[in-house]
């Protein structure tokens, strides 16, 4: 019996063992099933091409007329086989084209050394300035704007869409399916519900306000390389006829084997590479649908190497290209890939540089600390990637802090500003053990006029020092920031919020 | 979800495309046979899972990896791709997929997976969208249940009843037939 078949029956079986005594028919419905698969034809050439659309076409915009490219009606418009001419008459093709013009001007202009040295820098070291208290207005907005899309609230209007949101992923989300309207429940992996125990020392904070970072991008840099390409004739048209230029990003390619695709943007003040995918190998491809070669070929965490070598590939890599390491902590390799029920693992496990501001390190809400990361695939133990290598530009600005430790406490025993317990309506608990804090930042993003700017909030760090095994924690830590405001912020909004009724998508997202 | 998927997606979000790539890596086939088994047509599917990468890329600050699968979402938005196309042909409202399409329709289906397909969709015409799309997922996919769970957003058990209870319809409904075309296929 076609071991398949077998497989499927003894799924069968272990639901009703009465259907054994079908056997014979059983076997013949799956079969017929298996030989009515069709052939789905999948083209490797056109998984490529899309593949390079789509990453050419999100990169490309241009800042000077506020315009994105959308990557959805490009990108439907090429394998829709729409005529050119109708995408020649829009004013997003236009700017499309002047926005890959301007790159390769930029590319061939950085090249030539026209551009003096002070235009042409980065300032990759850590730099604060330093503002008066609440320079940056009100940072409840941050806490609003940040969950919008994650839950709904108990109101008066029981549809009104909240201004908070999930955090730690707690209780159950429901989706809403496309067509039928139908809900579907989904429940978090492990149907266990989080129990935070703090068994640190005590511990103050006895400051009246806390200074709070905001990161400066780009901007400048990048208006000054737009002005200076602006000035010069190509010929066939003439950049002088716009106006307020940015220069968001150049690229290169690096054409060879196990080359790179580098990136660089001025605007963001980030320097960033990835493989340059038409030169790496894909041994995947080969496979031709052959489920015993995607098997074979499957990584697994015993394949990781020592975290040794791990960060002797990624040190000697940056050597080699230049970066300079002075306001980055001792590396760690991410060990997210070694949880418990993690069988298979991608090709590439992340060596991360630990941002430090001062002495201190900085904390995305999630738990993971923020640094420089570089990516090394492990199939052929070569880096195929860095990103977060960026200029570290701050403003800072004071605001009230909050000296009550039992507040905090309380914070970091639901796992931090936003509650996060698993699955909190489940028998089972599992244990997350927290240690004694220290003080870092945590990073938060603030949302206004649909941008979104970096602010380090001094924060306390819980350290994840004992994990539960009958559950996957991915976090090593907790924190909880520090400002007062985001703290009664945070406990107005969960003081209402019916935590089942939480839509993972929305359709205007996923249409 | 694969733990280092949740690696990719926060880091596209922080604006590392190139991570988008990757996740394009591991997705692109499966979310184009599912497309294509919906579908029955090579062209129309290349079309949906084109504009399907392209929403899931520029939605993707949307995606928040802490409220559910990166593969659920992605499957979501296939999904929805698929039925937008059904419904911009106006052929009618409520249909979802080639599945649930008329034989006499003039939407285009490659003429080998027509015709491979003539009696099993008899057969599975009859089930809804979302037990077709489990059946798919274990037989025809070879996705675990543990997979199929998690691009469904169902329970592994409830995936499992799901499928039992559909394999056993088939069997009440149709024992007579499936066993002669059977015969006539083995012979």
């Amino acid at each position: 019996m076609d071991k398949q078949v077998k497989n499927i029956l003894q799924d069968l079986y272990a639901i009703d063992s009465n259907l054994e005594q079908y056997e014979d028919e059983l076997i013949k419905i799956i079969s017929q099933l298996l030989v009515s698969r069709p052939d789905t034809r999948f083209d490797k050439k056109f998984a490529r091409r899309l593949r390079a659309e789509l990453l050419r076409t999100k990169k490309v915009k241009i800042q000077g007329e506020n315009f994105i490219i959308n990557p959805v009606k490009f990108v439907s418009q090429l394998f829709n086989r729409v005529k050119l001419k109708d995408m020649l008459n829009t004013k997003q093709f236009v700017y499309t084209g002047a926005g890959i013009t301007l790159i390769l001007v930029a590319v061939v202009i950085w090249q030539g050394g026209l551009l003096g040295p002070d235009e042409t820098r980065f300032a990759f070291a850590p730099r604060v300035t330093k503002l008066e208290d609440r320079a940056f207005g009100s940072l409840i907005e941050v806490a609003s704007q940040s969950q919008s899309d994650s839950i709904t609230v108990k109101s008066e209007s029981a549809t009104t869409p909240l201004a908070a949101g999930l955090g730690g992923g707690g209780g159950f989300v429901r989706t809403q399916s496309g067509g039928g309207g139908d809900y579907i429940v989904m429940p978090v992996p492990d149907a266990v519900r989080l129990n935070y125990v703090y068994q640190g020392e005590n511990f103050s904070f006895n400051e009246g306000t806390v200074k709070v970072l905001r990161r400066v991008k780009g901007d400048q840099l990048a208006r000054g390389l737009a002005d200076k390409i602006k000035g010069i004739n190509l010929g066939g048209f003439n950049f002088s006829q716009f106006s307020n230029l940015s220069l968001e990003s150049i690229n290169f390619n690096e054409e060879k084997d196990y080359g790179y695709n580098i990136s660089i943007s001025p605007k963001e003040g980030v320097f960033s590479l990835g493989q340059n995918w038409m030169r790496w190998p894909h041994p995947e491809q080969d496979c031709n649908g052959d489920q015993r070669c995607y098997e074979n070929l499957r990584l697994t965490p015993q394949d990781v190497p020592a975290d040794e070598v791990l960060i002797k590939i990624a040190n000697d890599f940056m050597a080699e290209i230049g970066i300079d390491r002075s306001g980055y902590g001792k590396p760690e390799v991410n060990q997210s890939f070694r949880g418990p029920e993690v069988q298979y693992i991608g090709e590439s496990v992340q060596v991360v540089y630990p941002l430090l501001i001062g002495e201190q390190e900085i904390f995305e809400e999630s738990g993971g600390k923020v640094g420089m990361n570089v990516s090394i695939n492990i199939r052929y133990n070569r880096v195929d990637g860095l990103w977060n290598y960026r200029t570290e530009e701050y403003e800072s600005s004071g605001y009230e802090a909050e000296t009550d430790m039992d507040r905090v406490l309380k914070f970091a025993k639901q796992g931090g500003r936003y509650p996060h317990y698993g699955w909190d309506q489940a028998e089972k608990t599992a244990d997350i053990i927290l240690g004694t804090p220290s003080i870092g930042y945590v990073r938060i993003w603030k949302y206004e006029s649909n941008q979104s700017t970096e602010l380090l909030v001094p924060a306390y760090i819980f350290p994840v020092i004992e994990k539960p095994d009958n559950a996957y924690v991915y976090f090593d830590s907790v924190s909880v920031p520090l400002a007062k405001e985001l703290l009664d912020q945070s406990e107005r909004e969960w003081n209402n919020i019916i935590p089942e009724l939480m839509p993972l998508l929305e359709e205007k997202n996923i249409r | 979800m694969e733990i280092n998927e949740i690696t990719l997606v926060e880091s596209c979000q922080r604006g590392n495309l190139d991570d988008f790539g990757k996740l394009y890596d591991l997705y692109i086939k499966k979310i184009y046979n599912f497309i294509y088994y919906k579908t029955h047509h090579q062209e129309t599917a290349e079309d949906l899972a084109s504009q399907t990468f392209a929403k899931a890329l520029e939605a993707i600050q949307k995606f928040k990896t802490k409220d559910g699968y990166f593969s659920a979402w992605l499957y979501q938005i296939a999904r929805n791709t698929v039925i937008d196309y059904y419904r911009s042909k106006k052929v009618d409202y409520n249909l979802e997929d080639a599945w649930d399409m008329a034989s006499e329709t003039n939407i285009e289906q490659d003429l080998d997976a027509k015709q491979k397909l003539e009696e099993i969709k008899k057969k599975l015409k009859k089930f809804k969208s979302h037990e077709r799309d489990i059946i798919i997922m274990r037989v025809w996919q070879e996705m675990s249940y543990a997979e199929i769970a998690e691009v469904v957003g169902k329970s592994e058990a409830s995936c499992r009843m799901v499928f039992s209870r559909t394999i056993k319809q088939l069997r009440a409904e149709m024992p007579l037939s499936l066993l002669m075309l059977f015969y006539l296929m083995k012979f």
